[in-house]
């Protein structure tokens, strides 16, 4: 396990009045009307909400994989919402992780090659230089997911809780600011879901990465530090009544 | 990535195939091509066998040319190391005894030959003569310095030579055979047709078939005949009289390093100096390269060539089609997985470069296995050409039509590489749409496809 990283006074995610809607037909429905939110160092956080809250939409601005209409994302200070998409995918690449709630690991790749898979879009050329450094540290931390015995398995021949460790491990590997996580244990039963959490929640501890964790469990959501909840595309107090999940 | 670009690429036997279209499509190509420049070789070759560097025919003035005035003429020239003179006339050949019944289409006892009246050793001078009597099969003559010597006797006639495929279709008697001595009779048209209205006499000689020789040129396979060109056993005493030309043409061997238009001007000024006509003006005659002389010929095999070329790239465009094809089936199977690279950090470059990568991968596959299965087929042609024929009894150029020696094939190393260039090239402009599409992925759009 690595040491706790040292806590900046920058909080590593700001977002400021968030706004998005997609056009359906020749109207627009808004999913996000001006979402403010701040993530510190090491902070786990729950994103509750119904389906099509925006929980999703949300996860997606702030991890720069699409541009909000109106609003403005920082990472560690810098305003990165204006990105393009080459240098959008840079910053993913060395700041921020994802874990979906499908896993989404490359079929073609065994566990530890889909662990490296970031750090080889983030090196360019440098990854020839670096790679045994590399792939010694994405080692470790499939160790550290439980999963040292099975770094050439392919996906395939792992369980959901499996890859879903693989997914987390792919994640930290980068040593993200921030973490970002779209129903994380939604594919998993009870058990193998709260020990994935529990692991996930560690290593971001450990590594001292901000998580914002989208659910529908409040099980899941009493394990994170703080919990925001979503509702008709605004967050809302926590006290506040919001319709329940279905 | 590497192992990604390769796990997508033999994802699905359908996508080799497309590396194997590319490389059929590309060796087929290269093969034709390598057979059509053996072919031009070998009818470039065969055209040359008994051409000269030059080809002088006189101009006709009013007196009938003769060798000796243009010999002398020549004897100067520093540009012609050899010339040899030919006496061209036409006739019917026949056999003793026989009945030449023209008006009967279907009597086939008198065949048109072209007699051509050569000096032997200046004619072995100037070009493959001396090898096509040294080659002949049916019945090589025994000194072939003197080709045209028959037997001794009373009966001797004027000696010739026919072709071996012409000497295949003498009718010989139980017991006789070419060296014998056996008779021909060749009725030929006069030197000058007379005037519209008056009679047309052809003159009739009997002359002895001296042996045979190789027809390098298939041109002269069956109807070309060689005799000697002048004094009391040649053309132009025996059957075209004395007042006709004794020669019709010339042929000129160049000196080494001479090129064909110095020495085509240094002829030309060697005649003007001897007060010969210009050959080319309103009295005929004409003085051209042996490629000239037969450039339809020639221009029609270079034409077969390119026309083929041109088929064969639809060959070569339809694989890269089936490239394409299969590369923009996997951007929409892969799509899901697109998404993942870019929520990993993959840029629009980066996802559009690793298809291109792919495209550029199989083209290179495709582009290297096409050649190097042409290039192998064609050093191994003749084993290859044996086996069609053994297994299947496909005989790609058969005998009875093509007079070539097994299969032609070379290898042009230059044009081979650049047709492979040009098709890994076609591969890649294949390959942009598909990379485009996969850089334009909207990675949202993408994690949520199912």
């Amino acid at each position: 396990m690595t040491p706790t990283a040292p806590v900046s006074s920058v909080p590593p995610l700001v977002a400021h009045g968030l706004e998005k809607a997609y056009r359906v037909g020749r109207g627009r429905l808004p999913v996000l009307r001006g979402v403010s939110l701040v993530l510190c160092s090491g902070e786990l956080v729950a994103l509750m909400g119904a389906s099509g809250s925006g929980k999703s939409t949300l996860l997606h601005l702030l991890g720069l994989m699409d541009r909000p209409d109106a609003g403005e994302v920082l990472l560690d200070g810098e305003r990165v919402d204006r990105l393009g998409a080459g240098a959008a995918a840079r910053v993913r690449a060395r700041r921020i992780g994802f874990v979906f709630q499908q896993f989404q690991l490359l079929p073609e790749l065994n566990a530890l090659q889909n662990v490296l898979l970031p750090r080889r879009l983030a090196l360019g050329r440098l990854w020839w230089r670096r790679r045994r450094a590399e792939t010694a540290a994405a080692r470790r931390l499939l160790e550290a997911v439980g999963l040292g015995e099975r770094l050439r398995h392919r996906p395939t021949m792992l369980s959901g809780g499996e890859q879903q460790r693989v997914a987390i491990a792919r994640a930290l590997v980068s040593r993200p600011a921030v973490l970002l996580a779209d129903e994380p244990t939604g594919n998993l039963d009870r058990r193998t879901g709260h020990e994935v959490l529990t692991l996930l929640l560690d290593l971001a501890r450990a590594h001292g990465t901000a998580v914002l964790l989208a659910t529908h469990d409040p099980a899941v959501a009493q394990a994170c530090d703080r919990v925001l909840r979503l509702a008709d595309g605004e967050l809302v107090p926590p006290d506040a009544e919001v319709a329940p999940t279905p | 990535m590497s192992r990604l670009v390769l796990a997508w690429l033999f994802r699905r036997p359908v996508q080799a195939l497309a590396i194997l279209g590319v490389a059929v499509g590309l060796a087929a190509l290269l093969l034709v091509q390598a057979v059509m420049n053996g072919l031009i070789e070998t009818n470039e070759a065969a055209v040359r066998a008994f051409s000269g560097d030059l080809h002088l025919v006189p101009a006709v003035g009013e007196t009938p040319p003769r060798w000796d005035d243009y010999a002398a003429a020549l004897a100067d020239v520093a540009e012609v190391e050899a010339a040899a003179p030919h006496l061209v006339a036409h006739a019917l050949s026949s056999f003793p005894g026989w009945t030449m019944e023209l008006s009967q289409t279907g009597y086939s006892d008198a065949q048109q030959v072209r007699l051509v009246g050569v000096d032997p050793e200046a004619e072995a001078r100037v070009n493959r003569f001396g090898e096509a009597l040294a080659r002949a099969e049916v019945a090589p003559v025994a000194d072939p310095s003197r080709p045209f010597a028959v037997p001794p006797g009373p009966f001797a006639r004027p000696g010739l030579l026919v072709s071996d495929d012409f000497a295949r279709g003498v009718p010989l008697a139980q017991g006789e055979d070419l060296h014998g001595g056996k008779k021909v009779e060749l009725a030929a048209l006069p030197w000058r047709l007379p005037p519209p209205g008056e009679r047309l006499v052809p003159v009739n000689g009997v002359f002895t078939i001296a042996g045979t020789y190789a027809p390098l040129d298939f041109r002269t396979a069956l109807d070309v005949v060689f005799l000697e060109r002048t004094g009391p056993n040649g053309l132009h005493w025996n059957l075209l009289g004395s007042e006709a030309a004794d020669f019709t043409e010339a042929l000129l061997k160049l000196a080494p390093g001479v090129s064909a238009e110095a020495g085509k001007a240094a002829v030309l000024e060697a005649l003007s100096r001897a007060g010969l006509p210009r050959p080319g003006g309103a009295a005929g005659g004409e003085l051209v390269t042996w490629r000239e002389r037969n450039a339809t010929f020639l221009q029609a095999i270079h034409t077969e060539r390119r026309m083929t070329t041109l088929v064969l790239s639809f060959v070569v465009l339809v694989a890269a089609f089936g490239l394409f094809a299969v590369l923009a089936a996997l951007v929409r199977e892969k799509v899901r997985d697109l998404g993942v690279l870019a929520a990993c950090g993959a840029g629009p470059w980066t996802r559009g470069g690793l298809v291109f990568g792919l495209g550029a991968l199989a083209s290179a596959l495709g582009a290297a296995l096409g050649f190097g299965v042409a290039r192998w087929l064609v050093a191994e042609k003749d084993a290859v050409a044996a086996f069609l024929d053994r297994r299947f009894g496909i005989q790609i150029f058969p005998a009875q039509l093509y007079v070539v020696d097994g299969l032609p094939a070379v290898w042009n190393g230059g044009g081979a590489v650049r047709l492979a260039l040009a098709t890994f090239l076609l591969g890649l402009l294949f390959t942009l749409m598909p990379a485009l599409r996969a850089a334009r992925t909207d990675p949202v759009e993408a994690l949520r496809y199912e």
